[in-house]
């Protein structure tokens, strides 16, 4: 039973991207994973794919060290943004970061619905995309 | 009835005889006069002559009755006879009055008369003299002996030594002495006397008068007291006090200048007394003009002076002094300046200690915040990939699959050791504050950097122009200008626009005390919208560059920080960046 049709993996650090997708998979809670290297990469992205609703995800996961445009970048243009997006997504921060000062900022953003410290678990994310099951969403 | 009127009656009671002859008495003489006779007459009948003053209409009368008799004895009348007395009496009054007059005010005045007859030897006082002496005032003369005990012991030979030669010469002068009332105060007096000579009866006499001064000169030995402890006052304050008046031409006149002006200045008195400017010469150098300023505001506004300013002693030690002053308007539009100054070097220096700590503290919570930064961010990053692959590994039952994540453990180590390296150099900047700075020869360093650069200006075809001649020489560590001036050209090159040749302009120019640096390029230049606040961090990269590493501007901002330095960048993107670095205290 697959819940989630779309999930953004927003993070540059290709060993992360590589094992998180592989523990997204073996959740088998997700149907596609779409990896972005930077926030420019998945803004632009979601700029063409406005109003597609089975192109945009339900969930991204947000980290916030990255080069170009990094992840308190990509949440000022995503607020911009959201009014034509047209879709409901959660968004969750996932940093190394145990910085106190990061997770007031990431806290003060509405857009953000939590904030998670790296490493990501099986069972943390199955938590995470359990609570987003198709049931409670009309989509 | 009036039988018959006669003499000088007439101008006397303004009437004449023939008016009242034959009247009855009441018609011609006063109501005081009627009433007297009333009361009396029985004592003129029985034979009395009896007199009455009578002032009427204006004028003092002694009026006399006398009985008039016939041959037998019997009282048959009286004759009045109206004197008109009243030029006597009116001298009689002024005389009394007078000396009434005399007495209030010798009373008021706290002064009393003596008259000291030669001959008798005896002294004659004026009540009021005795008053103040404490002696009964009704006993007016008294011996030159009994006057002489009232005196002071110690003043007695003096008096009479005094006295002596005054009669000798002739010359009276003022004497102050001592006496001793009654009632055992001692009170000091101020005599004058004249020597006179009544022509009555040729007696000598001296006369004079005598005037307590006790209070005056009680308050005049306290005014001498507090001006004795104002002045001790002024003198054991550690630091200048200074009275002076300043004409409008400029001169000056100095009323007082305390002792501690001395310490503080390193100039005699005598000196600042000879010429002020002696006081405001050794204002340092650097703060004459803030001085001038602020003194002449004062001046003009006549507002109190308020001043800190150092002042230079003559070996070259420096002081700091805070000085108060105010300025009071007199007449012909002179100035009188009540001025203090203090010693507030140990303040000022306590000063510049906590202002520096203040600094490091800043600069220091600013690392500390980076640093955090590079923990969370940079150092957690490998350390949570390792713990994912170590996971993995442990789970996977596929030997190839282990091989797979064994192998991806080796470049995140790597990235952790270079991730460690850097925020070591950049502390290393930090920690470094006593690096020594020297002259560097901008073309000849330039030349060194510039050939580690070689092949890459090969390659990409750059065209690089310089013009070191307007500040041919910087005062810096050599380390770090070397590190600055690679970095900002190595990142020229790096970020170089694919569609143009490289073009690098770098400059040097001199304003004052400082050098500024200019590289300027015509590369894909950054976004400051976007980046600004960032642009100097470490670990932040705007270019989707390989090389891109975000750790050049972090350690070229601190070795220019380090030494009280500017960084700043202009760019427009894809048009191309002009670095400027400011180095101060050239």
């Amino acid at each position: 039973m697959k819940s989630i049709k779309n999930l953004f993996l927003v993070d540059d650090d290709e060993i992360f991207t590589f094992l998180t997708k592989r523990t997204i998979e073996e959740t088998r809670l997700v149907d596609q994973i779409k990896i972005f290297s930077n926030g420019q990469d998945a803004i632009e992205f979601l700029e063409k794919a406005a109003g597609n609703t089975e192109l945009l995800p339900e969930v991204i996961l947000l980290d916030i060290n990255m080069p170009i445009l990094d992840g308190w970048g990509f949440l000022e243009e995503f607020i911009l943004l959201q009014p034509t997006i047209g879709k409901r997504i959660t968004i969750y921060v996932v940093s190394t970061s145990i910085s106190p000062f990061d997770l007031e900022r990431a806290k003060s953003i509405s857009g953000v619905s939590d904030f998670i410290i790296k490493p990501i678990t099986k069972a943390g994310l199955i938590n995470i995309l359990g609570s987003l099951a198709p049931d409670n969403d009309p989509q | 009835m009036i039988l018959f009127t006669a003499g000088a009656g007439y101008e006397a009671v303004n009437f004449r005889p023939e008016q009242v002859t034959g009247k009855p008495l009441k018609d011609a003489v006063s109501p005081h006069t009627i009433e007297f006779l009333h009361k009396n007459l029985s004592g003129i009948l029985e034979g009395k002559t009896l007199t009455h003053e009578v002032f009427t209409r204006g004028r003092y009368y002694q009026n006399i009755y006398r009985p008039i008799t016939d041959q037998s004895g019997k009282v048959e009348g009286f004759v009045m006879v109206a004197l008109d007395d009243t030029e006597n009496k009116k001298k009689a009054l002024e005389i009394k009055r007078h000396n009434e007059l005399f007495a209030i005010g010798e009373e008021l005045a706290n002064i009393g008369s003596w008259d000291w007859d030669l001959d008798t030897r005896n002294v004659v006082f004026s009540s009021n003299t005795l008053r103040l002496l404490g002696h009964d005032p009704n006993v007016l003369e008294r011996s030159s002996q009994e006057v002489l005990e009232w005196v002071h012991p110690d003043d007695r030979m003096m008096l009479i030594e005094s006295f002596r030669q005054m009669l000798d010469t002739g010359i009276f002068e003022v004497m102050e002495f001592r006496m001793i009332r009654k009632d055992g105060k001692m009170r000091i007096f101020q005599s004058s006397s004249t020597r006179s000579l009544t022509k009555d009866d040729q007696r000598k006499r001296v006369i004079g008068v005598l005037k307590d001064v006790t209070e005056k000169r009680k308050s005049e030995q306290d005014l001498l007291e507090s001006k004795e402890i104002l002045r001790k006052i002024a003198d054991s304050i550690p630091g200048l006090v200074m009275r002076y008046v300043e004409s409008e031409d400029g001169s000056s006149r100095i009323q007082y200048v305390s002792k501690g002006a001395e310490d503080l200045w390193e100039v005699t008195k005598d000196e600042i007394h000879a010429d002020v400017s002696i006081v405001w010469n050794k204002v340092h150098q650097d703060d004459v003009m803030g001085f001038l300023r602020s003194f002449k505001k004062s001046r003009n506004t006549l507002a109190p002076w308020n001043h800190e300013f150092r002042i230079v002693m003559d070996d070259g030690r420096v002081k700091w002094v805070s000085v108060i002053g105010t300025p009071k308007s007199m007449d012909e539009g002179r100035l009188l300046w009540d001025i203090l100054a203090l010693d507030v070097t140990a303040k000022k220096t306590a000063e510049v200690k906590i202002e520096r700590n203040m600094e490091l503290l800043t600069f220091q919570n600013t690392q500390l915040l980076d640093f955090c930064n590079i923990v969370s961010h940079n150092l957690r990053s490998p350390l949570v990939n390792m713990s994912m692959l170590i996971g993995f590994i442990e789970e996977s039952g596929d030997e190839t699959e282990r091989k797979v994540y064994i192998d991806k453990l080796k470049p995140v180590i790597e990235g952790l050791n270079e991730t460690f390296e850097e925020p070591v150099e950049s502390i290393q900047v930090q920690q470094d504050r006593e690096i020594k700075s020297e002259h560097i020869d901008i073309e000849e360093s330039y030349a060194k950097i510039i050939a580690g650069f070689e092949g890459q200006i090969k390659l990409f075809n750059a065209n690089i122009e310089t013009d070191f001649s307007e500040a041919p020489v910087l005062y810096y560590p050599p380390k770090y200008w070397s590190s600055i001036l690679h970095n900002l050209i190595s990142n020229s090159l790096k970020y170089r626009s694919p569609g143009r040749r490289l073009n690098i302009t770098i400059k040097t120019a001199r304003t004052q005390k400082k050098v500024l640096l200019t590289v300027k390029d015509n590369g894909l230049g950054i976004d400051l919208k976007k980046h600004q606040n960032n642009l100097f961090k470490i670990r932040k990269v705007f270019h989707r560059h390989p090389d891109a590493k975000g750790f050049g501007l972090f350690i070229t901002k601190a070795q220019v920080e380090a030494m009280k330095g500017r960084i700043w960048v202009e760019s427009i993107p894809d048009v191309g960046s002009t670095f400027f670095v400011e180095f101060h205290n050239q």
